[in-house]
């Protein structure tokens, strides 16, 4: 054991490696986590993940491994500690709420068992509070059957993060949620772990949910981790066809400007307006004069020069760190994601007047895709286009080829992470 | 959407319920019932009965849930097992519980002797009352209990522990509300069925008044002529059933507002 190794290993929220044969399933796994990291755990249906939750929660027992959490172990031979005193959450697709007690009592009753430890009045007290954060501060009276499922599953991730635990699962928490009442869950999962400092595991299917919520990834099939990284590293350079499938999208994880994503390198992707909105208009700083980079405004952006990446790179260093202080509409974390058959790829610059991003990369790669050719165009991050093959043989594309792509803005959403 | 067909036999089953209750209030010698409701004949039978079954309650209460509790969070296997051996009493005719009883506690019984050792002598004592009919309403409080405890699943309860409930905690203030209707329900049947248990009793505690006469005795007393009128055997009835209604009507309304 390498003296590196110890100090990783000291410095690791989680550490789980876990065994499970159920009949012919057999669950193969180790998972790290630092302490403040949301993991996304991404894979088809029955590979496991659940399974691996329950396991960390102390609901199941493993045929052999172990779960250490902040140094303490929780799971290994001979040793089992109950999920009671594990101090690790649980939030499902259902939100469960004890359907005989009110919103404020579910919330109060996490904040009496849990690691708070509050006497019946002190947890009221709070419990009101935790609901406020959710949004939900009339509803404190309320019986969980008289809440709308997005309401209940407010309540279910404010009484999950009450008890205070040291790691929440979150077990697709968006999945029983319909498609307006979805986004607005996962922002407020997003502020609240942010807010709460707590680190998360999230199963989900949903690539939204690992760009928004995660900033690792970790890839089950068959039992077995295939993949595990930094969301962007493992959705760029997908190993394995769900993943391919999953991350078939553009995704450009850069910062907001002006209602636009900025990427490393310095593009810039205006986005659909209503994501535009969102991106500009949320967090208390007001908008700082625009840069360079965004002075443009969408329509202008059919300017003579594409953005100069020397420029750009140099810009984004100062927004990173800017980024990194106080999170704000300007130079936030964000994302922009789009599909590679929404990028139209031209050998002269092209000419629009409606909204669209509009940049010139070299072809760096040309495969077979799913709905046609798949074209891999330079960047940070690479661009994928998708065409037909008998558009990549009339433009008489080849590798090293230098093409004009773009994207019409209303193609492109986007998220804040 | 109801066949009309049905309601023929419909009627035919709701008359077979309703009619002789019907024929009972016509028996009853009305201006005779305040004198026959307050002679000690009735008064000291119904309050035996609602003694004894009161605390048979209570009993079912104390054994039966817990009984019930592990059942439903058992092995399938051993669950099916329990379940079996909690219902056969629940079929077997009181006639047969109460030889049963007599068997295991009377004075040859196998437990009888020993307790007879240590000078306890339970047949034909109002603790024999008080067994016989736990005996007969113990197996309604834990199926129902049990089945509640089934539909409510363990989800509630695994949630609770996440949050960092201890199990106590959990069954306390998770699992028995939950069960709180199945929980009621079973506790009305257990009385009913304490209330109105006659075959058990007869044979393991026998019929003295004052001491193991309950409400079915005296009617049963009261019937076959030793001294009293049918009259009163009919008044007793109508009592016995008042008490039931009013039981009834109460846990109706409580849990009316229970759930508003």
């Amino acid at each position: 054991m390498t003296p590196a190794l110890w100090k990783s290993a000291a410095n690791d929220l989680l550490a789980a490696n876990l065994q499970l044969t159920r009949g012919s399933f057999t669950l193969d796994v180790q998972l790290a986590l630092a302490p403040g990291d949301v993991l996304a755990l991404l894979g088809p249906n029955g590979a496991g993940k659940s399974t691996v939750l329950e396991l960390l929660a102390g609901l199941a027992t493993p045929d052999s491994g172990t779960v250490t959490i902040d140094g303490a172990v929780l799971t290994a031979p001979g040793r089992f500690v109950t999920a009671e005193n594990r101090a690790i959450g649980l939030l499902g697709q259902e939100p469960l709420l004890f359907p005989h007690l009110s919103a404020r009592n579910n919330i109060a009753f996490a904040l009496r068992v849990g690691e708070a430890h509050l006497n019946a009045a002190e947890s009221r007290k709070q419990a009101d509070r935790w609901l406020d954060r959710v949004g939900l501060h009339s509803f404190g009276e309320s019986k969980p059957g008289s809440l709308s499922g997005g309401q209940q599953q407010r309540v279910a991730l404010a009484r999950a993060l009450a008890a205070g635990p040291r790691l929440l699962l979150l077990d697709e928490p968006m999945a029983t949620l319909d498609a307006e009442t979805a986004p607005l869950m996962r922002q407020l999962i997003r502020e609240q772990l942010a807010d709460t400092s707590t680190s998360a595991i999230i199963v989900t299917h949903d690539i939204v949910d690992a760009v928004v919520l995660a900033n690792r990834v970790a890839v089950l099939h068959d039992g077995a981790l295939i993949d595990e990284g930094t969301t962007a590293a493992v959705l760029a350079a997908p190993r394995n066809p769900f993943v391919a499938a999953l991350a078939g999208v553009n995704l450009v994880v850069g910062t907001t400007q002006n209602g636009a994503v900025v990427a490393p390198d310095g593009r810039v992707f205006w986005v659909r307006p209503a994501d535009a909105g969102d991106l500009a208009s949320v967090g208390p700083t007001p908008a700082s004069p625009a840069t360079p980079l965004a002075v443009d405004a969408p329509a202008g952006l059919d300017s003579e020069a594409p953005v100069v990446p020397i420029q750009a790179t140099a810009t984004f260093g100062t927004q990173a760190s800017a980024a990194a202080r106080a999170p704000s509409p300007q130079n936030a974390p964000a994302a922009a994601v789009f599909r590679p058959a929404s990028v139209v790829v031209q050998m002269d610059r092209p000419r629009h007047a409606s909204p669209r991003n509009v940049w010139s990369a070299r072809v760096t790669g040309i495969e077979p895709g799913s709905g046609g050719v798949r074209l891999r165009t330079s960047g940070d991050p690479e661009v994928i286009a998708e065409l037909t093959p008998a558009a990549v043989a009339d433009l008489g594309l080849q590798l090293g080829s230098t093409v004009w792509l773009s994207v019409k803005a209303t193609e492109v959403s986007a998220y804040r992470r | 959407m109801i066949p009309r067909v049905l309601y023929l036999p419909a009627s035919i089953g709701l008359g077979l319920l309703v009619l002789p209750l019907a024929g009972l209030l016509l028996r009853v010698d009305w201006p005779g019932l305040p004198a026959l409701l307050l002679s000690p004949e009735a008064l000291q039978p119904l309050g035996l009965s609602l003694a004894t079954a009161s605390v048979s309650t209570l009993l079912c209460l104390l054994f039966g849930v817990p009984l019930a509790v592990v059942i439903a969070r058992s092995q399938p296997r051993v669950a099916g097992l329990l379940r079996a051996l909690v219902t056969v009493p629940l079929v077997l005719p009181p006639l047969v519980g109460g030889i049963a009883l007599l068997s295991l506690l009377g004075r040859g019984g196998v437990l009888g002797s020993t307790l007879e050792l240590v000078g306890l002598r339970i047949p034909f004592t109002t603790a024999a009352v008080v067994l016989a009919q736990t005996f007969v309403a113990l197996p309604f409080l834990v199926i129902a209990v049990e089945g509640a405890l089934r539909t409510a699943g363990t989800r509630f309860e695994r949630v609770a522990a996440t949050l960092g409930a201890h199990r106590g905690t959990v069954f306390a203030r998770i699992t028995l509300p939950l069960v709180g209707p199945g929980l009621l329900a079973g506790t009305v049947l257990s009385f009913a069925r304490a209330l109105g248990e006659f075959g058990a009793t007869a044979l393991f505690a026998g019929n003295q008044a004052g001491v193991t006469r309950t409400m079915p005795l005296a009617i049963y007393t009261a019937f076959n002529g030793s001294g009293v009128t049918t009259d009163q055997a009919v008044a007793l009835s109508l009592l016995l059933i008042a008490v039931a209604v009013i039981i009834l009507v109460l846990v109706g309304t409580r849990r009316a507002s229970v759930l508003s």
